[in-house]
């Protein structure tokens, strides 16, 4: 799936020459992952785990007329086992355990400036897709020796704003800098383990900020950023698996932040 | 007093403040009305050792809106806006039960949900589009009314209920348009981030409320009417864990860490330019 991902957003890229496209690179992403609510048995509350991993990001901007523009991004980190601990109270209700976290997003919209003004405001759709592997759980004081794996998917609509200083595609020379903030709500949310008797089971809802400032060499467009991103997804989870332990929770926030380095291509 | 004669009071102190607006600042205020609006709350909290979730019932409460602009000015102009919902405003109780994790209920009562928000727009047209962009601040407070406990089986004494409340400060952006001429549609969205300044113990991260709304108008003059349909889903955080002393049992739950609220019915707007 993944590599026919890769493999379709390689193909896109190179068909459309248009616009402007540029790849970002997060060396170093912090993934901080709280999973809450209903669980099928009485013990336990959350799990926590926050990955620390290589990300990327795909960006493409194409003018659609004047003053009125389109931007798609998509997001992933690159997913490891990192240790997963459940419940602040010590003692035999806590769940240990690895999880590897894996998450992807696309955000696009649409942009268009207020009047008389340089900023721009933003409207469009975004998808969430995350996944959780999990192993080596310890619960209640014993080992399970199940291995899970929680998914789950997100659609929605995002408003925004847009600001700063960007080139036009013809512009072979100079500094640029942008910024901007989408807020999002989930409309539809999907899961794989799912089970009855929570009470908060859909929706949902997002965030995406994002600052970059950088200098056009020729076509080129080299640029440092920052991106801050939450995806709050509700879905009935809470299944338990056979020793009790939590396979999926209802309520999943996740935060996904890091410096990037991002390199551009500006089709004229 | 029942909820039509409140409903219209409300509309004849409007009519009247409509007749003696003759201030010529160019503003326009508006009422909007949800009259049969229903509200479905869920929480989910945790005590420990158990993990707690509600059952309520869809409540109606009828939704007030009271907003105030400045005159367009394709440059910006400022507004603000004051939602309401609660058992003050025509709403109802509801009955509510926690499920104990043993089988049946650990508590039932009758709760009611509104709230009180507060928002301060910044409103600014597109560029060559009737389209308007709009950032704004908030101040929302969700209000939990809760009476007739019985907790594991023992009634409470009487009389003891208890009010639970959660503020959270945000800000927001949105989008609207209004589209035609004497007879128009209007429609708008807006998103808004919360967080909690005053509540350290509580994540910062305090949700979000989304609203969306879309009509059908008839405008005459400086005077317009229109109706449509309203939604407003709200997610909040809280400390949650508080309970009330019932005497002979561990207590009852009344407020929990998280709180998904939606609100939604066709409304009635009444918009004067003065």
């Amino acid at each position: 799936m993944k590599s026919f991902l890769a493999a379709a957003v390689f193909w896109v890229a190179a068909g459309a020459r248009a616009g402007e496209w540029s790849v970002q690179y997060l060396p170093q992403v912090r993934t901080e992952y709280e999973g809450t609510g209903f669980r099928q048995v009485p013990n336990g509350w959350e799990l926590k785990v926050k990955p620390w991993t290589p990300a990327g990001g795909l960006r493409w901007r194409q003018p659609l007329a004047p003053k009125l523009s389109l931007q798609a991004q998509y997001w992933v980190n690159r997913s490891a086992y990192f240790k997963e601990d459940g419940n602040t109270q010590l003692g035999p209700l806590r769940q240990t355990g690895l999880t590897r976290q894996s998450i992807q997003s696309l955000w696009v919209d649409v942009r268009r400036p207020l009047a008389g003004s340089a900023v721009e405001a933003v409207g469009g759709v975004h998808g969430v897709y995350q996944s959780f592997r999990r192993k080596d759980i310890v619960f209640n004081g014993a080992a399970d020796p199940s291995s899970t794996l929680d998914t789950q998917s997100g659609l929605g609509a995002h408003l925004g704003v847009h600001f700063g200083r960007l080139l036009p595609p013809e512009e072979r020379r100079g500094y640029f800098w942008d910024g901007e903030l989408l807020l999002g709500r989930l409309l539809w949310t999907r899961n794989n383990r799912r089970t009855e008797g929570g009470g908060i089971h859909s929706g949902g809802y997002t965030y995406s900020f994002r600052l970059e400032a950088g200098r056009a060499v020729g076509p080129l467009r080299l640029s440092l950023g920052y991106t801050r991103q939450m995806y709050e997804i509700l879905v009935p989870g809470g299944r338990a698996l056979p020793s009790g332990a939590a396979g999926s929770l209802p309520i999943n926030k996740t935060d996904f932040f890091g410096p990037y380095l991002s390199v551009g291509w500006a089709y004229r | 007093m029942n909820l039509r004669s409140l409903t219209l009071g409300i509309l004849a102190v409007a009519s009247l403040s409509v007749a003696h607006s003759v201030e010529p600042d160019g503003g326009t205020w508006s009422m909007t009305l949800v009259p049969g609006a229903t509200l479905r709350y869920r929480g989910e909290g945790k005590i420990l050792p158990q993990g707690y979730v509600n059952r309520t019932e869809k409540q109606r409460a009828p939704l007030y809106r009271l907003e105030w602009r400045q005159k367009a000015d394709p440059s910006g102009y400022w507004g603000f806006a004051l939602w309401h919902t609660g058992v003050f405003g025509g709403g109802a109780f509801r009955p509510e039960s926690v499920p104990d994790v043993a089988g049946g209920d650990y508590q039932t009562d009758l709760l009611n949900v509104g709230f009180t928000n507060l928002f301060v727009t910044y409103h600014r047209p597109l560029e060559s589009w009737p389209v308007e962009a709009e950032v704004g601040f908030s101040i929302a407070r969700e209000i939990f009314k809760r009476k007739e406990f019985v907790v594991q089986g023992i009634a409470a004494p009487n009389g003891l209920d208890d009010v639970n409340e959660i503020s959270a400060e945000g800000f927001g952006v949105g989008l609207s348009g209004i589209h035609g001429g004497p007879v128009y549609v209007r429609w708008r969205a807006a998103a808004h981030y919360y967080v909690q300044l005053f509540d350290a113990k509580t994540d910062a991260s305090a949700g979000q409320i989304f609203q969306s709304e879309a009509g059908l108008g008839w405008r005459r003059g400086r005077f317009s009417v229109e109706t449509g349909a309203l939604w407003h889903a709200w997610f909040i955080l809280g400390q949650g864990n508080r309970r009330l002393s019932v005497p002979g049992t561990p207590g009852a739950v009344i407020s929990y860490n998280r709180q998904d609220t939606r609100l939604g019915g066709l409304y009635l707007k009444i918009e004067n330019r003065f």
